[in-house]
């Protein structure tokens, strides 16, 4: 008897259960964010633009029976004094609820970056739904343009630049450690530039139309002085910061030939880390940054047979001094133009002096313009691809 | 009333270590981190060694009065009063305890998982599991928890490496060591020896149901080897994950595995920290909950303790949604005041009982 | 809600009385009544809305002295 009241019991409380979730949103009644944009607008106001899934262009394919293209998102806008501020407002134009679990990418304006962003980050890390792991990135021009620009490849501009920072051709960053790197001592943050530009590639002209004669492109780093942008680095800058970051990268390097000068060889990069040294000449901070490189060679210009040990040790020279240059051309740039240490220098000496460190934390971005630093490149060629030497090599 | 449960050492063995991993493979990496900066690690390894010694003193007592619990044998040693007195604040700590896990449990839940849904449901669904397998026994009990371990386990075995191929993972983030100095770390230390492994003083009211209670220091000391190793090396992974970041999160272990993204398939595995989460949490709740019920049975001499099951269980839930009012204060309570005033029963209370034993032979 | 509550212990009270009775355990029966009613004067204000002042508390008042030698 007792047994059957309990199982009684237990059935009416499990079915109540069953019977459906507490505050479940079905998929239908969810807007879900691919993208963020934030730009700063007057009045210390900020301007909150997402980009959200349109459901039924991701489902039946591009083509509509009209023949006409639907759009896959749409972008819509509203200003408030906080983020969540601005949601609120965004709800009233969206008549589905805001579902941030998607959400690819951050995309700050550039104003915004320039103003601070600690302002913005915030709520991004509290609430629950926007992953940690969505990209950081900085728009040259407003946020809100640059989710508004179409992608003819992809179907948002969010999953664009989301995939164009997962082929690791830029210097690429997540939330998790955008948000490190600002509360972290000893190093300044750095984050993903990306722009709009105008092109005129399309094949066809609704093509054309559709994205406006507009595409989305990755553009450098954007430089942090604590949470204020200070300056960009170029594409070829880039490069250099992920060299001395030690970032996984994907790129190659071109380097003339060893027998005909003004012909070409490249070499694609498989791996690459570095390691710092910290030392203290004289009360200057003084750093060894050793850069291992290794590479397959995938293209040959020059008709000279390489599979010579001497030649191959060449080209592996050419290769450091190559990527010596670029990381040169980074540091110079942090260093002294902008005075920022976007590279975990100040790191490498905390945990080298960590008693000395106490008395110039604080002013580590000035003590780090006076820093010396050695850059040492260990470039390897590995493969060489299918070939040994070119056909008709020599004749 | 049923014969006397019996327990094998393994069983025994395997409680304990859900025991002290439960809550703390969630909470530790951030309470650790807000003192001890990224030498939490370190701390807890310390904390190990001296909740070893904790249990060194509880199976002292265990082996000395075997096979009667510490209520019965508070009551021999200080007398019938005095001793019902120190047996009623022991179950008061076992129902304190379980009510704060139950706490943590249910906060959890809703901060990480469903914003919307009162705490009050957490708390009373997982209490009615815990208040059922408490009902069915202890060596149901601890089947049950054989039953989950080999999940828990695996789950806490997937973060721990998964957790390596994050690519902001760091190794060096880890030094330099001791920067705020050794003290700093020391003192730290004790809110992992109080939360979890001093927490092992509830097994006084367990060891005398195993079949071998002379094993009880081993298996204490072989427990609590284990789990440090587990929280030890999550909380070094928060720190190599998130630098000096990692004190600024609720739930840093949460948060990390947020972030594990392997070869882009594997990720959003949220769940795994729920899974554990539940599972271990229901068992710590259910060894909390037989602690009190047995305590007060054995209090009142009563014969059976099942008919008072249920009644604890409510207690317990309804003590658990009133303990705090927010998140701060529990926060605060926690790395604050428990750490001494658990230290009252954890190791004040054994530790005069034992005194005032080897006294009483000496005259 | 307090409706829901009252169930409850109408329930829990049904399933555990009548064997209690039946093997005319008194003790027990006294224990059970006693933990309901605190488990009842527990919930029941908490149902209704009424703050119960939290046994954290006084907890807190007198171990806060201590906690300064954490810092």
């Amino acid at each position: 008897m007792k047994k059957k009241v309990w199982l009684a019991i237990c059935i009416f409380i499990i079915a109540n259960f069953m019977s459906g979730c507490w505050s479940r949103r079905e998929l239908n009644e969810v807007a879900i964010v691919l993208g963020a944009g934030i730009d700063a607008i007057d009045n210390d106001r900020i301007r909150l633009t997402v980009q959200v899934a349109i459901p039924m262009a991701f489902a039946s394919g591009q083509e509509s029976m009209g023949g006409k293209k639907q759009a896959a998102s749409m972008e819509v806008s509203s200003d408030g004094a906080t983020i969540e501020e601005a949601e609120r407002y965004l709800a009233m134009k969206i008549p589905r609820e805001i579902y941030w679990g998607h959400c690819v990418a951050l995309i700050i304006g550039e104003n915004m970056a320039k103003k601070g962003v600690r302002t913005i980050t915030d709520f991004f890390e509290r609430d629950r739904e926007p992953r940690e792991t969505m990209w950081v990135m900085v728009a040259k021009g407003t946020a809100e343009d640059f989710l508004k620009t179409g992608s003819i490849l992809e179907k948002t501009s969010s999953q664009a630049v989301g995939l164009l920072t997962r082929m690791k051709t830029g210097y690429a960053v997540k939330l998790f450690e955008f948000v490190e790197m600002l509360a972290e001592e000893g190093i300044q943050p750095a984050a993903a530039g990306v722009r709009v530009v105008e092109v005129n590639e399309a094949s066809d002209e609704s093509q054309q139309a559709e994205t406006g004669g507009r595409r989305v492109e990755m553009a450098g780093t954007a430089l942090f002085k604590e949470d204020r942008m200070v300056g960009w680095l170029d594409a070829d800058e880039t490069r250099g910061l992920m060299w001395l970051k030690g970032q996984n990268l994907k790129g190659i390097i071109t380097v003339p030939a060893p027998d005909e000068p003004d012909k070409m060889v490249s070499i694609r990069v498989k791996r690459n880390a570095r390691e710092i040294k910290a030392e203290s000449v004289d009360s200057i901070p003084t750093f060894k940054v050793k850069i291992r490189v290794e590479g397959d060679m995938i293209e040959q210009q020059s008709m000279g047979d390489l599979s010579e040990p001497e030649k191959i040790k060449k080209i592996n020279d050419s290769m450091a001094a190559e990527i010596r240059k670029r990381a040169q051309s980074a540091l110079r740039k942090a260093q002294d133009d902008y005075g920022v240490d976007v590279f975990g220098f100040g790191q490498a000496y905390h945990r080298r002096f960590k008693n000395e460190w106490k008395d110039i934390k604080h002013n580590w971005d000035d003590k780090f313009k006076q820093a010396k630093v050695e850059i040492q490149v260990e470039a390897n060629v590995r493969e060489m691809g299918l070939l040994t030497k070119r056909p008709g090599t020599n004749k | 009333m049923k014969e006397e449960e019996k327990l094998s050492s393994v069983q025994v063995f395997f409680l304990a270590l859900n025991f002290f991993l439960a809550s703390a493979f969630i909470l530790m990496p951030s309470a650790v981190a807000a003192t001890a900066g990224r030498d939490g690690w370190a701390a807890i390894l310390i904390a190990a060694g001296a909740g070893i010694l904790l249990s060194k003193l509880y199976a002292a007592l265990c082996i000395r009065f075997s096979g009667r619990t510490i209520i019965l044998f508070a009551q021999d040693i200080a007398g019938e009063i005095p001793g019902k007195i120190m047996g009623l604040l022991f179950a008061w700590f076992a129902l304190h305890l379980g009510a704060l896990v139950l706490r943590n449990f249910g906060d959890f839940m809703v901060i990480s998982l469903m914003p919307c849904t009162p705490l009050i449901v957490f708390n009373s669904v997982i209490m009615l599991i815990a208040a059922m397998a408490v009902y069915r026994g202890l060596e149901v009990l601890c089947r049950f928890n054989l039953m989950l371990m080999p999940v828990i386990l695996v789950s806490m075995a997937v973060i721990i490496i998964f957790c390596f191929t994050i690519p902001n993972f760091d190794a060096a983030k880890l030094l330099p060591l001791f920067e705020n100095g050794f003290s700093r770390v020391l003192k730290t230390s004790l809110i992992p020896m109080t939360f979890p492994f001093g927490e092992g003083v509830l097994f006084l009211m367990i060891f005398p149901n195993m079949s071998n209670s002379g094993d009880a220091k081993k298996i204490m000391a072989g427990a609590i080897i284990a789990s440090a190793m587990i929280i030890a090396s999550i909380t070094a992974e928060t720190v190599a994950v998130f630098g000096s970041n990692a004190k600024n999160f609720v739930y840093s272990t949460h948060s990390m595995i947020r972030c594990i993204e392997l070869a882009e398939i594997f990720e959003r595995t949220d769940t795994l920290t729920i899974v554990i989460w539940i599972l271990s949490g229901l068992i710590k709740i259910s060894v909390c909950l037989y602690a009190f019920v047995k305590g007060c049975t054995q209090l009142f001499a009563l014969k059976d303790y099942r008919p008072i099951v249920i009644p604890s269980g409510i207690i317990m839930t309804a003590l658990s949604i009133l303990v705090y009012e927010n998140v701060i204060e529990q926060t605060e309570f926690a790395s604050k005041i428990w750490p001494f005033y658990s230290l009252v029963f954890e190791l004040l209370l054994p530790l005069m009982l034992i005194t005032l034993d080897s006294v009483k032979k000496v005259f | 809600m307090i409706v829901l509550l009252l169930m409850i212990f109408a329930t829990v009270i049904l399933i555990e009385v009548p064997g209690m009775l039946k093997k005319n355990m008194r003790r027990e029966l006294i224990a059970f009544f006693v933990l309901i009613a605190l488990g009842m004067a527990l919930s029941i204000p908490q149902a209704l809305g009424v703050k119960i002042p939290s046994p954290t508390k006084p907890i807190e008042a007198l171990f806060r002295p201590l906690s300064k030698l954490l810092k």
